[in-house]
Order: structure tokens, then C-alpha cells, then sequence
């Protein structure tokens, strides 16, 4: 499949482009995106694969064979490039943060992101999925995010209902949960 | 010849059109068994463990019980996440949020998941300040009956340190029987104990105890956990093997108390 330009090739816009090598990434279904090499190691996947592409020394971008994707499909993996151009240009590389780092459970979605999430539920999975397998923890993080505010909204049979979840407890253990929970399903008596 | 190849053609043509059709939803199954969701994902349940577990962690604590009413998988992951994750780290926001007489019917709820976790655990419990003055004629003969010696030290650096020598722990799989009698002079609810018991049948089996070869003593210290509302109980068991006369190995778990 020929080669084809990715959404954005960062024409100045993002930090450092005019001398950012470009690296090319190959989704699932074989499209190829060229991406600025310091955005495209906003995906840990991605940065350990150019490093193991690239070796020690300095390589020819432009030679090197694009990087496979295979569980990322091009309309997704289109979409992660986006997120991942404004931010690198809006706030820079990721920090490094040790696994157990907690602190984006405070977080809150930014307005850009909130917009960039209005997508429909498949979408949206797809997102969670693709930065899950790209590691991309923040993107992750909005991603879940958001299903979670619509989690918040919804009663367990409207959660069981959208998100197509068979319930197994029998009638006895849900009751018991509830009962359990009891406090806190008055402060939640709405749902 | 020709017929087996058109065959093969058409065949391998399907599978590239299914193929596609995945790749198209964003899925190809046949990359990872725990995506494998027939080419799109139609429930929640399909998502990768860790990012069903940020999802419903990040629904907060006052939904996740309702949340893990939706079902078992989803209750389970609650539970876990709730300890290894949330307790450990906002504990002021939970203590904000709740009322203390709900603390017990919480302090229930969690005491069911504790059973894998055998790493420092805070969880919340009944407002109970056990003090050497509990330890009343009946607790220590009932400690009597399973130690051969029972040690109870105060002092102001631990309010109080209880220490059980057993040279015959023939009855450690008896252990919550024998142990009962000091949960309901101590701490009159089971989730400590739970505790201490899971965590001391770890050990006997992580050192592959004998109570021929082995002895032991496990010591457990109480004491301020850095905050007014925070206590700190420190669970040390000793193994000694009996023929070198030494200490075989020392294990030591604490566990966070919200008072």
C-alpha cells in the first residue's frame, strides 16, 4: 500500500519540528502515518520499538521500515496521533512516573480533551484499547474517564443494559450487596 | 490443481474481507486472547483488565457500590482495587465522605476481599482502641490453652505488644478456632484477625513449615499510625528450626487501622 501522510506532519506547530526526524507508523489495516519522532515516542510502545529499530547509533530515519501497529486500526490509530500532537505541543512529554504513581486519579479532563472524547461508544472503546496497547496512560486515563462520568449517571440495570453486562449474582447476593452498600446507596438515591 | 487453487483463492479472500472487518473496527483477535471479542467490543467485560479497573475506580467511592452490583466480575474488581489501590492513598477523602456509623457496615464489605492481599492493608473498622486493660483473666486463659507462654507488654512507644511462643503449632490450621477468643477480647470484629491468620498461614506455608523441624512465635504490636484517626498493627512471626537452633527466617506485615 502506498504511503500516505498522516493527519499532521508537523509543518512548525509542534516543539522542535523544523529538526524532529520523522518516523513512519503502519496501522493494522496497513496505513501508513508519518509522525514526528518526539510525538510518536509519547507511546512507550512506540519509543521502545524505535530504540530497539534504531540501535545505538543514529539511524536514517528515512530508511527505516515503518513501525507496525497491528492492533491498532488506521481511523484510530489517526485520531491517537491527534491527541498525541496537541499534547506533546500543548504540555510537552509525558513525565516519567513510577507505576504506582496515583496521581492522575485527580486529574480532571481538560476542555480540548472532553471535546476530543465526544466520539460514539465504539470509538471510544477503540480509544482505551489503542492507548492501552500503545501506553499511552493519560489518554487511557480520559478515555476511562469518561465512560466512568456516564457509569456515574446510569442505575445498575441502565448500566447493565448499555454496556450489554449479564448479571450473575442471584437475587439473595445482590440483595446482600445492596445491604451492604446501604450506606451509600442513600447518599446515591437518585440512580 | 486449478480447482484447488481458486479454492484457496476465494478462501483466503474471506479471510482477508473478516480480517478487514476487524482491522475496521479496530480489533484483530487473533493478536491478543483478551481481546478476542469476535471483532468488536459489545460490553464492557471486553476491555483489557487493568482499564476496566481504572474505570470503575475512577467512578468514585460512593458509586463503585452501586457499580459492583452490576456483577460479579465487576465486584470483584471494586473490592481489590478498592484496597490495593484507594485506601492506601485516600484515605482522608474516604474518611470525609462517610459518616462513622456507616464505617461498620463498610468495614463488612471489605473484609471479604482480603483474602489474596497479603501486603500492608488499610481498611477501616469499628472505632474500638483495644488497651493492655482488655486483656482480662478470661482472654489470657484462654491464651493459655494454645501458648505455652504469653507475653503482654505496654509501653509508650506501643500501647500494647502481645507475644504467643508455640513449640507445637500442630494446631495452626485451627488457628481462627484458637485465635476467636482474642478477637473477641480485642478487636470484637474478625477482619484483623482474618488477617493475622492469612498471614501467618502464608508464612507456614511459604517456609514449608514442620512442626517437627520448626517452631515459631509471632509477636503483634499496636501502635500509632502517624495520624489521630490512624493506628498501626505490626505482625512479626519468627521461624526457627529447631535441630541448627536458629532463626530459620523473620516475616513482618503491617496492616493500617482506620480508628
Amino acid at each position: 500500500m502506498a504511503a500516505t501522510a498522516g493527519p499532521s506532519t508537523g509543518s512548525g506547530d509542534v516543539k522542535a519540528a523544523a529538526v524532529a526526524p520523522k518516523v513512519r507508523l503502519q496501522s493494522g489495516d496497513k496505513e501508513i502515518f508519518i509522525v514526528d519522532l518526539p510525538v510518536a515516542k509519547m507511546s512507550k510502545v512506540i519509543k521502545g520499538m524505535i530504540e530497539d529499530l534504531a540501535g545505538e547509533e543514529d539511524p536514517n530515519w528515512d530508511t527505516l521500515e515503518p513501525i507496525p501497529l497491528s492492533n491498532v486500526s488506521g481511523p484510530i490509530l489517526r485520531k491517537v496521533i491527534t491527541w498525541m500532537e496537541h499534547h506533546y505541543k500543548n504540555d510537552g512529554p509525558e513525565p516519567e512516573r513510577p507505576e504506582d504513581d496515583l496521581s492522575h486519579f485527580t486529574d480532571e479532563i481538560s476542555d480540548w480533551d472532553e471535546e476530543y472524547i465526544k466520539v460514539d461508544q465504539g470509538t471510544l472503546f477503540e480509544l482505551i484499547l489503542a492507548s492501552n496497547y500503545l501506553n499511552i496512560k493519560k489518554l487511557r486515563t480520559v478515555g476511562c474517564k469518561t465512560v466512568a462520568n456516564v457509569l456515574r449517571k446510569l442505575s445498575v440495570e441502565e448500566i447493565r443494559e448499555k454496556y450489554n453486562i449479564e448479571n450473575d449474582f442471584t437475587p439473595e447476593e445482590e440483595e446482600a450487596i445492596r445491604k451492604e452498600n446501604e450506606w451509600c446507596e442513600d447518599q446515591d438515591a437518585s440512580k | 490443481m486449478t480447482r484447488r487453487y481458486g479454492s484457496a483463492k476465494i478462501h483466503g479472500k474471506l479471510h482477508y474481507c473478516q480480517e478487514q472487518y476487524r482491522i475496521w473496527k479496530g480489533l484483530v483477535h487473533h493478536y491478543s486472547p483478551l481481546w478476542a471479542t469476535d471483532g468488536f467490543i459489545s460490553s464492557l467485560n471486553d476491555l483489557p483488565l487493568c482499564s476496566l479497573e481504572d474505570i470503575l475506580l475512577f467512578t468514585g467511592t460512593i458509586s463503585q457500590a452501586r457499580v459492583r452490583r452490576v456483577c460479579r466480575r465487576w465486584g470483584a474488581i471494586v473490592s481489590m482495587s478498592y484496597i490495593s489501590k484507594c485506601l492506601n492513598v485516600e484515605v482522608p477523602d474516604i474518611w470525609t465522605t462517610i459518616s462513622s456509623a456507616k464505617i461498620p457496615v463498610l468495614s463488612k464489605g471489605l473484609s471479604v476481599m482480603v483474602t489474596e492481599h497479603t501486603h500492608t492493608i488499610t481498611f477501616i473498622r469499628p472505632s474500638v482502641h483495644p488497651s493492655v486493660s482488655q486483656f482480662d483473666d478470661e482472654f489470657l486463659i484462654k491464651l493459655a490453652g494454645i501458648a505455652e507462654e504469653i507475653q503482654v507488654n505496654a509501653s509508650c512507644r506501643s500501647p500494647w505488644a502481645l507475644t504467643l511462643n508455640w513449640d507445637d503449632w500442630n494446631q495452626c490450621d485451627g488457628f481462627s478456632e484458637d485465635i476467636s477468643g482474642i478477637r473477641a477480647a480485642i478487636w470484637q470484629d474478625i477482619e484483623v484477625i482474618t488477617l493475622v491468620e492469612i498471614f501467618v498461614l502464608k508464612v507456614l506455608r511459604d517456609v514449608r513449615y514442620k512442626p517437627k523441624t520448626h517452631a515459631m512465635d509471632v509477636v503483634m504490636e499496636y501502635s500509632g499510625g502517624g495520624a489521630p484517626n490512624v493506628s498501626l498493627i505490626t505482625i512479626i512471626m519468627t521461624v526457627y528450626t529447631k535441630k541448627k537452633d536458629r532463626v530459620h527466617g523473620i516475616f513482618v506485615r503491617s496492616l493500617k487501622v482506620l480508628l
